[in-house]
């Protein structure tokens, strides 16, 4: 991937892949190996784009169906989980440094993934009809969906998540 | 007042160190990590693994004098490689970019023609075509001719279909083992947010 399709086209978007990342990584490590596969496969399907959308809702389809799709690496040795425990830990605790959007964060943790994907595209202020077109449902479906998710998110909140 | 969750998100953003991208490097050489690619891979070098083993077929069997199961040997795994890479082929017209519903249901039908062809593949093809290559072994050997002068044309029958049976039965029961072994937590996985999107549908 050359460095000026990185700047020109990822870089402005960069804001959404971080956050559709977060909400699916538990650890800064996974979080990066997630934010380098959504560029990859950004740059891996530009030319797929046929300008039908905004090229930021390409964006969030490709980094949306990475997240979903990730192949996780499941088998570490005994002392590379101690460490890797140990950051997570560490980074988790400064995630962010908003404590309100911490917590929103665990508590998006707990959805299901697609739950998570359809809270993240209404937060990012997508309209019904855009996610259900990425998702691809109807919108009548997205809104019942997305009132449910609030409830959720509304009680796992209340009670600081569990 | 109580905050929602969009006041939170927005405000949580604004000005934000959060956003801060990780440092990503020499990512045009990167190898993907999504399962798809994976596979790719992997059914790729396994395809091209055909080729040294037909070579080596042929030059063993060449040692023995085995002419004709060499042609036969050659043919049958030069015939499996373009087989395969015809339905690697498939893999590559699943788009990341379609839907996320049309995206993970191609991605799994896909998954499903792969594991019933390569099933039907060592089911039915593989046993029959195991069978020829035995009789091109053994047919100018005194086994055989013991065989065939003292075990009735029915009896060689059965112990043929008992052989093509057996490795019928060894060689799904493998496959299936393996693919279950390997890839079945994220099968689990897949299904469960196909089977979440259906549910949206509905």
């Amino acid at each position: 991937m050359s460095n000026d399709f990185y700047i020109t086209s990822i870089l402005p978007h960069a804001g959404i892949i971080i956050k559709i990342c977060r909400a699916y990584t538990d650890s800064q490590e996974d979080f990066e190996d997630f934010y380098q596969e959504a560029c990859l496969q950004v740059w891996k399907s530009k030319d797929a784009f046929q300008e039908k959308s905004k090229w930021s809702t390409w964006v969030y389809r490709v980094t949306l169906n990475v997240c979903l799709t990730l192949a996780k690496k499941n088998k570490r040795r005994g002392y590379n989980v101690e460490i890797t425990n140990q950051r997570e830990n560490a980074e988790n605790n400064s995630a962010f440094e908003d404590e309100d959007l911490n917590l929103l964060y665990a508590a998006i943790k707990k959805l299901s993934e697609i739950d998570r994907t359809i809270i993240l595209l209404h937060l990012e202020e997508n309209p019904n009809k855009e996610i259900a077109v990425i998702i691809g449902t109807s919108a009548n479906n997205i809104a019942v969906r997305i009132n449910r998710i609030k409830k959720q998110l509304k009680i796992l909140l209340d009670g600081k998540i569990n | 007042m109580e905050k929602s969750i969009e006041d939170i998100w927005t405000k949580g953003f604004t000005g934000s160190k959060e956003l801060v991208t990780p440092k990503i490097s020499n990512l045009y050489n990167q190898k993907s990590k999504l399962l798809l690619e994976k596979i790719k891979k992997t059914y790729r070098a396994d395809n091209n693994s055909i080729l040294p083993l037909a070579l080596l077929f042929g030059i063993g069997f060449s040692i023995y004098g085995k002419y004709l199961l060499v042609i036969y040997g050659v043919f049958l795994l030069i015939s499996l490689y373009f087989f395969n890479r015809n339905l690697l082929k498939s893999l590559e017209n699943v788009q990341v970019t379609n839907n996320t519903y049309e995206y993970l249901t191609s991605y799994r039908k896909k998954v499903n023609e792969i594991m019933a062809t390569t099933t039907r593949l060592l089911g039915f093809l593989f046993p029959l075509a195991i069978i020829p290559a035995v009789w091109l072994f053994f047919r100018d050997t005194d086994v055989y001719m013991t065989l065939i002068n003292k075990v009735t044309t029915l009896k060689l029958g059965l112990v043929i279909s008992g052989i093509a049976l057996l490795f019928s039965i060894l060689s799904i029961s493998v496959y299936k083992i393996t693919t279950k072994i390997l890839y079945g937590n994220y099968l689990n996985k897949l299904d469960a947010i196909i089977d979440d999107l259906e549910d949206l549908n509905n």
